[in-house]
This record gives structure tokens, C-alpha cells and sequence, in this order.
């Protein structure tokens, strides 16, 4: 039943998620092809270029970027709100009825639309950092008149030789660099599902009242942030006093220890998330 | 095991000054048609949705084929619900599929069967249809099942006579003898003729469950001027 589950969620969002990722290759595509203009090229070395023209090249990169960086921003909303809205609408309005009273377990509702919205957001966060990197050479591209490899070549140089300074700096401190981006990687990819499930449990805060449901929810979601930042503060907090006080050296390694912290809040935020929305619709269910 | 609906002590209270269903018990048999009656308030509707599952009872409880309300019991309750439940963007056909996966029960043929005989498409988009025939196709989806118990609230107060004759038809000739269905509705005149038993209901409580055939015999009413007369204004 899980299987299916997960199958008909996947139809009733890919349209949706697939004329978003459309977006994000359309705003690439714009970018990447504004940037591989001759203009540029000119703009950055023909001194013999004249003013107006300049003021023209600069107020359509502006306004590219702007669209670009507009675009890509409302792909990443658009995801999340979209996601939300129809968590909402199937599990608590007219679809609910339907949903709940399939043959299946809460749990597979749950996992079955947590499972989706994630790789949706993965889907769409893939795409955005791709974009962005396409967007960054073509226009360093653009800039430098060099090639797009020989720029990729020039980064890996340059990032190479950082990672080895860093290293050499900060292993006695404990500062992990392998440890930085594991901890990064395991924070986006633990950290989405976590997110989605933290707004999916303020929706089903919202339905233990039996009016103003919508309100509720949006205000439970600003409390268990407002919450979070509270919660993370303090433990940083006493997490700072403990390692980067006690020497200089140890610094490095609070910014170690800080990422776990936070991914560890996170997690329990949205395990505790999980259940109330699981304790809702198992022991609360009030369909209006 | 005759009983297919076991309820007992059920109670379903909003807050404190709104009680919606208040200590009901009831048992009801297979093979019955009952019919859910009452004036507007009086629980019905909160009554079925706790048989299916959609509102948690704050006391008591509800067993079907002795099971307790879930996953177990909803493969066996086909449900009709007071309003459209099916996406808009959803065709006719994926529908069909839909509850073709989900529902051991559910038989496309007979499904698409009762379509055709509407004129209905199962090409059609639910959104382009009309108030009535998105009624019809719920009401064909619910009934194309091979359930054990069939809940339906208020099937055939948006539809015209015409349709009213035909959805009361599908009842009657779709549902096994061994299975119960329960249909709530304030139209009794409509449907006085298929029923065979009558629950009561007035301010959460229940006021009389008891056979067609008891009232007539009993107050030589029918059951629409009989509940006339109890609930009188």
C-alpha cells in the first residue's frame, strides 16, 4: 500500500514540480545564453566601447541577473508553498475524505507525502545549485573571455590549494575539512526532510483547533521557530564557552561541533514534528 | 456473527456546550437497507464519520466485523461522503484506477458499466462536470464496490428525480445481500421505499431504531408522516 501511496502522490505534484524545474532550466538557459552574447566580451575589453552603450550592457546585466536570481528564488518558494498548500488541502479538506478513509496505515499517509515533498525539494535544490554554477562561468566567462573549462581548471586549482592551506592549518585543532563538507552534505540532505516535516507538523497543529485552522498552523510554525532559534542559541551558546573559549586553537573546532549541534536540533525538532502529526491524524482527526 | 456494527457508548463532544453524537449505543445487523434520519444537527452526519474513520470519538467505540475503526475496517466500508472528495484536475478514468489499486473490492467493470448507462465519459476531467454527475460518478465509485457495509450520507439530495430514481435503483441492485448500507437523509419520502429499517436521531441522541414494517404496523404511518410527527416544530 506504501507503494501506491507514493505512486499517486507522485502524479498528483509532478506537474507542478516539473513545470518548476522547467523554470529553473528556462532562467539557466536565459542566463547562460545572455552571457555567451558578443557584447560582453566587448564591454570588458574594447576601451574604444562608447558610454551609452556601456549603460545599456550594464542596466540589461543588471536586469538579468535580477530576473535570473528572481526566477531561481521563486522556484524554491514556489516548491515549498506548493508542497504545503497540498499537504493541507489532501490531508485536511474535501481530499482528506478520501484519503482517510483508504485501507492504509497513517503512517504510510505520512511517510508516502514526506518521502515525495523530499525528493521533490532535492529535485529542485539540485537544480538550483547546478543553475547557479552554470550562471557564475558563464558569466566569469563572459568577464574573463576565457573558456569555460579553462575557468573550471582555474576554481579546482584555487579550491585545491585552499583545502591544503586549511588543513595544514587547523588539523592540530581539530578542524576537519573532510568533516566540514560531510557535515554540510549530511545537514542538506538530512536537513530537507527534516524542514518538511517541521512545517507539516505546524499544519497539523493547526487542525487540534476548531476554528481559525489556517491562522493556527502558520502561528505554530513561527512558535517552533522562534523556539528552534531559542533552543540553538542556548546550546551554541554554552557549546562556544565550552570549546572556543578554552583557546584560541579550539575555535576552529566549535564551527565542527556547531554544525552537528544544529543538524542534531533539527532532527529531534522534526522527529517530535512526525509524531504530533501522526498522534493528529490517528488520535485527533476532526475533518470540518 | 451476525452483527456487522457493533456501537457502544459512543459520544462525540466539540467542547463542553457541543455535544454532536451524545451515549450512543446501537447494534445493526446484515443485510439491511437503514435508513439515518433526523433534522439538521441531530448527529448524523458526525455519526458517519466516526464509522469511517474521519473523526476520532471522544468516548465509546465502534467495532465493524468486530474490528475497531482502521485500516482493517475501511477495506470493507465503502463510503459516500456529504460533499466531492475527488480532485478536480483527476479524469473519470484515473479515478477507476485509483480505486481500482486501493480497494480489493472494486469492480471497473461494473463501475464503467453504470457510467455508460449515465452517459457519463471517462475521459471527462471531474472539474468540467456537473454538480449532479460528480454526485453520480462518487456515487458509482462507492457502489462498484463489494463492501461489507456502505455508508452514504445524503446520496441523492443535489440530483434531480430522474437521477434520484436511478441512484435508489443502483442501491438496491448493486449492494449483496449480506452487506448493510446506511443512508442518511432528510429526503425520506424519496427514499422510504427501499428502506427496510430506520434509525432516529435528534440532538446527538438516538430517539428509535426500528424495522419499516413495526411502523407501519405499529402508528399505520408511513415513515415520512411518522417522523413528521416525532419531530414536530
Amino acid at each position: 500500500m506504501l507503494g501506491k501511496l507514493i505512486k499517486y502522490e507522485w502524479k498528483s505534484t509532478y506537474k507542478v514540480g516539473l513545470l518548476l524545474l522547467l523554470g529553473i532550466v528556462l532562467a539557466t538557459l536565459m542566463g547562460f545564453v545572455i552571457f555567451q552574447a558578443p557584447m560582453w566580451k566587448s564591454m570588458y575589453r574594447d576601451s574604444s566601447i562608447d558610454e551609452v552603450a556601456e549603460v545599456l550592457l550594464n542596466v540589461a546585466s543588471v536586469f538579468s541577473i535580477l530576473i535570473y536570481v528572481l526566477l531561481l528564488v521563486g522556484a524554491v518558494y514556489g516548491i515549498y508553498i506548493f508542497l504545503v498548500v497540498h499537504f493541507y488541502r489532501s490531508m485536511y479538506k474535501s481530499e482528506g475524505y478520501l484519503l482517510h478513509t483508504l485501507p492504509v496505515t497513517k503512517h504510510q499517509i505520512l511517510i508516502s507525502k514526506i518521502l515525495v515533498s523530499t525528493i521533490w525539494v532535492y529535485l529542485i535544490t539540485i537544480a538550483v545549485i547546478v543553475s547557479v554554477n552554470l550562471f557564475l562561468l558563464a558569466m566569469m566567462s563572459a568577464i574573463s573571455g576565457e573558456s569555460i573549462p579553462d575557468i573550471i581548471g582555474s576554481i579546482s586549482d584555487i579550491y585545491s590549494d585552499i583545502y591544503i592551506l586549511f588543513r595544514s592549518l587547523f588539523s592540530a585543532s581539530g578542524f576537519s575539512m573532510n568533516m566540514y563538507w560531510v557535515m554540510i552534505l549530511l545537514s542538506s540532505i538530512l536537513g530537507i526532510p527534516a524542514g518538511l516535516i517541521i512545517m507539516f507538523g505546524a499544519i497539523s497543529i493547526g487542525q487540534l483547533f476548531s476554528k481559525n485552522r489556517v491562522a493556527m498552523a502558520i502561528l505554530s510554525y513561527i512558535g517552533i521557530t522562534i523556539a528552534r532559534s531559542v533552543l540553538s542559541s542556548l546550546i551554541q551558546g554554552v557549546n562556544f564557552i565550552g570549546t572556543a573559549l578554552s583557546g584560541p586553537e579550539q575555535f576552529v573546532g566549535y564551527i565542527n561541533s556547531s554544525m552537528v549541534l544544529s543538524l542534531v536540533l533539527n532532527v529531534l525538532l522534526a522527529v517530535g514534528c512526525y509524531i504530533i502529526s501522526y498522534h493528529v491524524i490517528s488520535r485527533k482527526l476532526n475533518m470540518e | 456473527m451476525n452483527e456487522l456494527v457493533e456501537i457502544v457508548g459512543l459520544t462525540k463532544a466539540y467542547d463542553a456546550n457541543h455535544v454532536a453524537v451524545n451515549n450512543i449505543s446501537l447494534t445493526l445487523p446484515r443485510g439491511r437497507i437503514i435508513g439515518l434520519l433526523g433534522p439538521n444537527g441531530s448527529g448524523k452526519t458526525t455519526l458517519i464519520k466516526m464509522l469511517n474513520g474521519l473523526l476520532t470519538p471522544s468516548r465509546g467505540d465502534i467495532r465493524i466485523n468486530g474490528q475497531l475503526v482502521g485500516p482493517l475496517t475501511k477495506a470493507h466500508v465503502a463510503y459516500l461522503p456529504d460533499r466531492t472528495y475527488l480532485s478536480g484536475n483527476q479524469k473519470i478514468q484515473d479515478i477507476l484506477d485509483y480505486f481500482a489499486d486501493f480497494y480489493s473490492d472494486f469492480s471497473v467493470e461494473k463501475a464503467k458499466e453504470m457510467l455508460s448507462n449515465l452517459n457519463i465519459d471517462t475521459t471527462s476531467r471531474m472539474r468540467t462536470l456537473s454538480k449532479g454527475t460528480k454526485e453520480k460518478v462518487q456515487l458509482i465509485l462507492v457502489m462498484s464496490r463489494n463492501a461489507d457495509l456502505y455508508v452514504l450520507d445524503e446520496p441523492i439530495a443535489g440530483v434531480d428525480p430522474a437521477a434520484r430514481d436511478y441512484i435508489l435503483r443502483t442501491i438496491i441492485n448493486n449492494y449483496n445481500p449480506e452487506a448493510t448500507v446506511i443512508i442518511s437523509t432528510h429526503l425520506i419520502g424519496d427514499i422510504e421505499q427501499v428502506l427496510d429499517e430506520v434509525i432516529f436521531m435528534r440532538y446527538g441522541q438516538l430517539v428509535l431504531y426500528t424495522s419499516v414494517d413495526n411502523i407501519r404496523e405499529q402508528h399505520g404511518k408511513s415513515v415520512d408522516a411518522y417522523f413528521r410527527e416525532v419531530f414536530a416544530c
